[in-house]
């Protein structure tokens, strides 16, 4: 994890530095517009972020200083992004059409459904406007991985795997929907789950 | 997809061709007569045993590349192992009742071909075993580690 993962985690898209911004402003941070609105749902007051680099070639670490006039919940998202690189949010649009935030521990899977995406998570569906290859660059690391040509699956979410009669692999979600693999994707899934382990 | 059929294919044609000629060859040896076995249906056909012999290893030939292009079936993302199997069983028996009835490998009655097809079944019976079992146990792999991966 290097000083530009962390700034790139951090900054709003026009702040980003080298990286290149895909669909619907950015995965893992609320575009400015979406987190302006959100504040204002809520009460709160759109801070400007400044991010400010030092080097220090004694430190082996990499130390994030937060410093606010208070700890709301504009910086504790921040905070929370950069304690747990894994926490993030996608933004996708919900049945009514509107543009939500959805933390990527709920998501199940995500497969293409006539050009769009199609968001399981829990109960609910969601849709996105991307490609999966977009979504498999950008997720895989948090224990998101692909296992077939039409979808990428949560590991997290998975309940268990079953080969069944007829040859093909079954893969049961924690809210009981699944989904089936082909078998040609087991010795990735048995990688990723060693790595994750 | 087309390059991989026709490679396959070819490799499955000149298997066939090999394997044709060496079992003419060890059949002609067990008989002990001196001259080449084939079938009489290509003798008649051709009238000369070179001409029978070539024929015998171009069917041959004709019937390896079919099954090993078949194999490509097993690549098929969507499809499942029974399906493949079967379908794999089907096209290579099929393959078997035409080029033998016309070589004269196989008499066109019922009972040849239900041999024939019997003794095909129970290798892709095995078949299947084989691989639905090793493919059980790597699933049964997958579920530890994602047992390991969620514990706290």
């Amino acid at each position: 994890m290097n000083y530009l993962w962390v700034i790139n985690r951090l900054v709003p898209d026009s702040y980003r530095l080298s990286r290149k911004t895909t669909f619907c402003g950015s995965v893992g941070y609320p575009s400015p517009e979406v987190w302006e609105h959100m504040a204002h749902r809520q009460g709160g007051i759109v801070k400007r972020i400044v991010v400010r680099f030092e080097e220090s070639r004694d430190e082996t670490n990499i130390q994030v200083l937060f410093r606010a006039s208070s700890a709301d919940a504009q910086v504790e998202e921040l905070m929370n992004r950069v304690r747990e690189p894994f926490v993030g949010s996608l933004a996708v649009v919900d049945p009514t059409g509107s543009t939500v935030l959805l933390p990527l521990e709920r998501i199940a899977s995500i497969s293409s459904c006539n050009k769009r995406l199609k968001v399981l998570a829990g109960d609910e569906t969601y849709w996105l406007k991307a490609s999966l290859q977009e979504m498999e660059q950008t997720l895989v690391p948090n224990m998101f991985l692909r296992i077939s040509r039409y979808e990428i699956v949560n590991l997290r979410k998975v309940r268990r795997f079953d080969f069944t009669m007829s040859g093909t692999l079954r893969i049961e979600f924690d809210q009981g929907a699944e989904t089936w693999a082909s078998r040609r994707y087991i010795p990735a899934i048995r990688q990723r789950l060693k790595e994750g382990s | 997809m087309a390059v991989k059929l026709f490679k396959r294919a070819a490799c499955g044609f000149v298997l066939g061709m090999v394997v044709g000629a060496l079992m003419v060859v060890a059949i002609s040896f067990a008989s002990g007569n001196g001259s080449l076995i084939l079938p009489a249906k290509l003798l008649k056909m051709t009238g000369t045993e070179a001409g029978a012999l070539l024929a015998h290893m171009l069917a041959s030939g004709a019937y390896g590349a079919i099954p090993m292009a078949g194999t490509l079936l097993y690549e098929l993302d969507s499809w499942g192992l029974l399906k493949q199997v079967v379908v794999h069983y089907a096209s290579y028996t099929a393959a078997f009742m035409c080029f033998g009835t016309a070589c004269g490998w196989i008499e066109p009655n019922l009972v040849d071909m239900g041999i024939v097809a019997g003794v095909y079944a129970v290798c892709h019976c095995i078949i299947w075993l084989i691989m639905y079992n090793r493919y059980r146990a790597e699933v049964k792999r997958l579920n530890e580690l994602l047992a390991k991966t969620k514990a706290p």
